[in-house]
């Protein structure tokens, strides 16, 4: 009832409205464009984000979020190169179907889909929100340190690369954000003499650092192995599906918004993995998984569906226990503690504009993401084919003057450069850098509720395992731990089973 | 030329640093108890996590042969140079010099790029910057600062 009473009415005020239209329309920009995903995206955004008022930043930074979703698909099928991770699957059948003359098609249902998803997606979110907010009235100091252990966990193991890898990542994560005043004993930690990291390190430096730098560095790397592309037009008339499209749609689309929803909250999951799994879904409910891989159509309405599906779902740990499934959730977190809102099961209550008006915008964002992505392809279709070399060095501008603006502090540059070449370093080393931020924003709050926890409990750590709730999921963090080294020690010995046969 | 899991050993001994550094710093800041815990607890704890972490990704990458993979040179030091010449221009010469500059330092990132439109596109972008930032965000940037 709040959507209709609270949400449609801020959304609908020209600056939300205003501000959702460029998030999604930049989104889409961002997704199209390969190499740039959304947690670069939203990363290069965050510092203007400073300058709003909350509610319109965050609309805009999750417009963005959501948006590359729409805007990936488009160089997945055009260019066979994945605008964003998430959209990597589409690749698959999604350029066969373009190479056979039929772009229009897979891009029309793609976008239908990803409606569709995005739709169903904001209802299970409208659905879970109240439960999880009077499941976690039920948490103290204890459940949210479980809960957060076993939220970094999995965010850091499960979605890429090794999972002990990930795992050394998040705890760099959580150490930095020690960097700084203690709140409780005002002493200054780690800052090595350094008067401007007394207030600890600053989330856009860190982020620019690892997201824009690093990103852009292994993008001019990348982009010079791929020389001319040939695009094909896409005209309005050659996107009208046929019937047996459509039938061949329906399903696969529900199937993976279903898939989507179910993978969105969970953290480490999210859209990436969501759409991989309603892709081999599809193809194992298949009459004919043969079909697969040359152009199935089935093969780029489920995923697509199912990654927008996620990508609303994911908010609901984000937004109302504050703990994000990823990094860009973890950015939108960063975002909101800007403006000093904390987000948690109080947000509801507290910034109902906020919360109602965020959601409400999610439907007028997919809304306008249709217009942009049907009527308006061919913009995008044209920015493909603008050479690479002249986006990196905005990106670059972009990089420095939104950090530099964000504190007017040119230390904060240095840093970043600090940042990017480390964040740089560990790629070459296989390791991820969107860990780090994870554990990075959620580290201060862990730090805490332990802290928190461990007076309550007299120091005792049986007395927290005995608390229902927290040992059930400080339960269920050591089963996952378990599966984790269970098939890091698998891999390690059929690695070693190699080497014994070569 | 074969490293024996030199990637990972390489890896494995920065994260070990990283913990280290950490672990031993916390002791400054007091340790105290489980029940009261000081600035230093949670990051001495976390410290050796990362240092023991480090460590097992060290040892057990060095059954697994592996080469260092080749450093891209080139669009490692133009970013870096055109982000080190925005830090040093920003502050005294202003918005454009400093865009200029970051834009043709790393457009030095691609072998291919030409001259001319290089020139071109570092005075569209270093125009426009100044244009969203100092104009439209109202940000107290000079277009060019006092030492130009």
């Amino acid at each position: 009832m709040e959507l209709f009473t609270i949400g449609f009415p801020t959304a609908f005020s020209l600056q939300n409205l205003a501000f959702c239209f460029a998030g999604v329309f930049l989104g889409t920009l961002a997704g199209a464009l390969p190499g740039i995903g959304a947690l670069t995206a939203v990363t290069l955004l965050l510092p203007i984000t400073f300058h709003l008022d909350p509610t319109a930043a965050i609309i805009m930074l999750a417009g963005v979020y959501y948006g590359t979703e729409y805007g990936g698909s488009t160089a997945s099928i055009l260019l066979n190169l994945p605008g964003t991770a998430a959209n990597a699957v589409t690749c698959l059948d999604g350029y066969p179907m373009s190479q056979q003359g039929r772009a229009g098609i897979a891009l029309f249902v793609t976008t239908i889909g990803s409606f569709v998803g995005g739709s169903i997606g904001i209802l299970v979110l409208l659905a879970l929100s109240p439960l999880l907010v009077a499941f976690s009235l039920a948490f103290g100091p204890a459940e949210y340190f479980a809960i957060m252990v076993f939220g970094l966990l999995a965010a850091a193991t499960i979605a890429q690369g090794s999972p002990i890898k990930g795992l050394g990542m998040v705890v760099v994560g959580l150490l930095l954000g020690t960097v700084g005043i203690d709140i409780n004993s005002g002493a200054y930690r780690f800052t090595f003499g350094f008067f401007d990291l007394f207030d600890g390190i600053s989330l856009i430096v860190l982020a620019m650092g690892l997201f824009g730098v690093t990103e852009v560095i292994a993008a001019i790397n990348e982009q010079a192995d791929t020389r001319e592309r040939k695009l094909n037009k896409v005209s309005l008339r050659s996107m009208i599906p046929t019937r047996d499209d459509v039938k061949r749609s329906i399903m696969p689309i529900l199937r993976g918004s279903g898939i989507g929803c179910l993978l969105g909250p969970l953290p480490g999951t999210g859209p990436t993995i969501a759409s991989f799994i309603s892709y081999s879904v599809e193809k194992r409910v298949s009459k004919d998984p043969s079909r697969f891989g040359k152009g199935a159509i089935e093969g780029v309405a489920s995923p697509e569906a199912s990654n927008n599906a996620a990508g609303q779902t994911a908010f609901v740990p984000t937004l109302l226990l504050g703990i994000p499934g990823s990094a860009t959730m973890a950015l939108m977190i960063g975002a909101l503690m800007i403006h000093g809102i904390s987000p948690g099961p109080r947000l509801m209550v507290n910034h109902p504009e906020m919360f109602w008006g965020l959601i409400a915008s999610f439907w007028i964002g997919n809304v306008l993401l249709v217009i942009l992505n049907i009527p308006l392809i061919g913009i995008w279709v044209r920015l493909l084919s603008i050479p690479s070399r002249f986006l990196y060095p905005i990106v670059v501008v972009l990089i420095c003057l939104g950090t530099y603006t964000a504190t007017s502090n040119i230390f904060d540059i240095w840093l970043l450069i600090v940042f990017g070449l480390a964040g740089y370093l560990m790629r070459i080393l296989r390791f991820e850098p969107a860990p780090v931020l994870v554990g990075f924003i959620l580290g201060p709050m862990v730090e805490e509720n332990l802290r928190r926890a461990m007076l309550l409990a007299d120091g005792s750590f049986l007395e927290i395992l005995s608390r229902p709730l927290a040992g059930s999921i400080i339960a269920l963090t050591v089963v996952l731990a378990v599966i984790l080294v269970a098939m890091g020690v698998k891999s390690y010995l059929q690695q070693k089973g190699e080497l014994v046969v070569e | 030329m074969e490293n024996r899991g030199i990637v990972d050993l390489a890896g494995g001994a920065f994260l070990a640093l990283i913990g280290l550094v950490f672990l031993v710093g916390s002791f400054d800041y007091g340790i105290g108890t489980a029940t009261e815990m000081k600035a230093g607890y949670f990051p001495m704890v976390l410290g050796g996590i990362a240092a023991a972490i480090g460590l097992f990704i060290a040892v057990s990458g060095w059954s697994r042969p592996d080469a260092f993979p080749a450093i891209p040179w080139r669009p490692v030091i133009a970013i870096t140079a055109a982000l080190t010449a925005f830090a040093l221009l920003i502050e005294h010469a202003g918005i454009i010099p400093a865009a200029f500059a970051a834009v043709v330092l790393s457009s030095l990132a691609n072998a291919g790029a030409g001259v001319v439109s290089t020139l071109v596109l570092a005075a569209s972008v270093s125009l426009s910057a100044w244009a969203l930032f100092s104009i439209g965000f109202g940000l107290p940037i000079p277009a060019f600062g006092s030492l130009l």
